[in-house]
């Protein structure tokens, strides 16, 4: 973990080797944040919140539909549903895989 | 048997991507199975309407050639899921595939072919009959439940195959067992229970390879081996959990839902061995009622597109305020009106690079930040006709659009090409997305089963 002098917080990009979105099934999307080692993970753990994600999207937060992490992985699993099913004419991303950038904006605290 | 030893060669059939080094390795370490898996929803329901695969037919043929070869030579089965979105156009695509490859290669094998078209009398029967099918996850755009409306709508529906047909199958003196749409964890799970193995620990396995990879299940754990060194992902626990476990799932504890239960993962143990070797075990089968998922998908009509891109930084701003594609919109429409052509036959979509193109309303961004800005115009028209003239409209108002106080009156955006307009054809949206529950043998007969012998003598031996 990059340590910046005076900064409480720490960005996301400094503590995952994964952070990626993909489909999961046409109607959802899916966010996999793998943190580098278990004290990043702890902090994801700690501190990312289904709040936390509608925020940063600007969507109501019964559209996360789950936030799940999986220890063994130090991964956390995001869920959104879909605006457009995948590949309507709606939708410009048929694989989405690219919709997790709002999540780079994640500031943790340090401890 | 103590131990089968697993490999599914490539990511997707006909993608490639396995050195010969590799391959040959691979050969010496005496798989006891190869499967392959050739059928997903991901690229979208374009290729369950269309019939096509998503990859192309040299592609494909490499992949397959590879894989029978080997398979006959080591006299080991291959089990594969065939033809993109699996329906039965683009699988029967593939057997003509395998059947030149048997001819080029004079081999001679015997496989079952399933495939995983439904019925829609079938589907209709038993809604009538009180089954009620209800949508895999909720979402606002779909019905909860399907109904016979939605069945009649769809173009084609599939049927997603558990390991059970797979497996009666293998019963038979086949060499191999090819099937359309299947859960790509189905194909190494079948071999695994036919030979006895657990059904927990066994779809553990099948999990983490299901996308390719080695796997060496045991009675109590399950090994995996990186082969490939260029491989990173096989080579650490958080590799193999990050790929086999997060990917394309809603939930890392429950990665995998079959019909008939799903896998529990919760207390699973991934252990680091030496060489890059992965140790697992500990997944749990847990039953759930005998469902399959059907994907089904509607045509919306033909799509004709353009493709165009502006760099002026006045007219970019009236992009970003909206009064520029509205007005183009309002003038397009008024002149296909003109032509004949009423609203209600067709859509016009606007869709800006540049400009939310890519996360629509999901984008944090408020403002345009880049020079230049990219636009396709989709059309979808009711016919194909209409599809074309729309987009011509819609190209001249684009192009040509009086917007008050411009000075760009040669043209207020470049067209990237000659002819501009590019017909694309039918166009599909998913429409069905739900679990079936079947009862006793149904499970069996929604998937027809044929023997095919390879090469074909003519088009009788296909029935």
């Amino acid at each position: 973990m990059m340590e910046e002098k005076g900064k409480k917080t720490v960005n996301i990009l400094d503590l995952v080797s994964i952070l990626r979105s993909k489909n999961a099934g046409p109607l959802y999307l899916g966010f996999d944040l793998i943190f580098k080692d278990q004290k990043g993970y702890e902090l994801g753990k700690k501190y990312i919140t289904k709040k936390m994600i509608a925020g940063l999207y600007k969507i109501p937060e019964e559209r996360v539909a789950d936030l799940i992490p999986y220890d063994p992985g130090m991964g956390i699993k995001v869920t959104i549903t879909r605006s457009a099913i995948s590949g309507d004419p709606e939708d410009m991303d048929v694989y989405g895989s690219q919709q997790h950038v709002p999540l780079l904006g994640i500031e943790l605290p340090r401890k | 048997m103590k131990e089968l030893k697993l490999f599914g060669p490539f990511g997707n059939l006909g993608y490639g991507g396995v050195s010969e080094e590799v391959w040959e390795r691979t050969m010496a370490w005496k798989p006891d199975v190869i499967f392959q898996q050739g059928t997903s929803s991901d690229p979208g329901p374009g290729y369950l309407g269309t019939g096509k695969c998503y990859a192309d037919r040299a592609g494909i043929k490499h992949d397959l050639e590879k894989m029978i070869c080997s398979a006959l030579k080591l006299e080991i089965p291959f089990l594969g899921s065939l033809g993109g979105g699996g329906g039965n156009e683009a699988l029967d695509w593939n057997l003509e595939i395998i059947d030149e490859i048997a001819r080029e290669n004079r081999l001679k094998f015997k496989a079952a072919v399933i495939s995983s078209e439904v019925d829609k009398e079938f589907i209709k029967e038993k809604l009538r009959k009180g089954a009620r099918a209800k949508i895999v996850d909720p979402h606002s755009k779909l019905p909860e439940y399907l109904t016979p409306k939605m069945v009649d709508e769809s173009k084609v529906i599939v049927s997603q195959m558990g390991p059970e047909p797979l497996m009666k199958a293998l019963d038979q003196d086949v060499q191999m067992v090819l099937t359309g749409r299947a859960n790509d964890t189905s194909l190494p799970l079948a071999i695994a229970l036919k030979k006895g193995f657990p059904k927990g620990l066994s779809l553990q396995m099948a999990k983490v390879i299901e996308c390719s990879g080695w796997a060496v299940l045991r009675k109590d754990h399950i090994l995996f081996p990186s082969l490939d060194p260029q491989k990173e992902r096989f080579k650490s626990v958080t590799g193999i959990i990050s790929h086999g476990v997060f990917y394309e799932r809603r939930d890392p504890n429950r990665p995998e839902y079959m019909p008939g239960g799903h896998l529990d993962i919760t207390r699973a143990k991934w252990e680091q061995m030496e060489a890059g070797t992965t140790k697992a075990s500990g997944g749990v089968w847990v039953d759930d009622p005998y469902t399959v998922k059907l994907e089904g998908v509607k045509m919306i009509g033909y799509r004709t597109i353009c493709v165009a891109g502006m760099r002026d930084p006045w007219l970019i701003s009236k992009v970003e305020d909206g009064s520029y594609l509205k007005m183009a919109r309002e003038t397009a429409v008024k002149k296909i009106s003109e032509a004949g052509i009423p609203p209600e036959d067709y859509q016009i979509y606007y869709k800006v690079y540049g400009w939310k193109g890519v996360m629509g309303d999901l984008e944090p961004e408020t403002k345009i930040t880049s020079p230049e800005l990219g636009f396709i115009i989709d059309v979808i028209g009711k016919t194909p006709e209409i599809s074309r003239s729309v987009c011509m409209f819609a190209r001249l108002q684009l192009l040509h659009l009086p917007y008050p106080g411009r000075l760009t009156t040669a043209g207020n955006v470049a067209i990237a090409f000659s002819p501009s307009d590019i017909y694309v054809g039918e166009t599909y949206v998913f429409n069905i997305w739900h679990l079936l529950p079947l009862e006793g043998e149904e499970k069996y007969k929604i998937f027809k089963t044929r023997i095919v012998k390879f090469p074909r003598t003519g088009k009788g031996d296909m029935k």
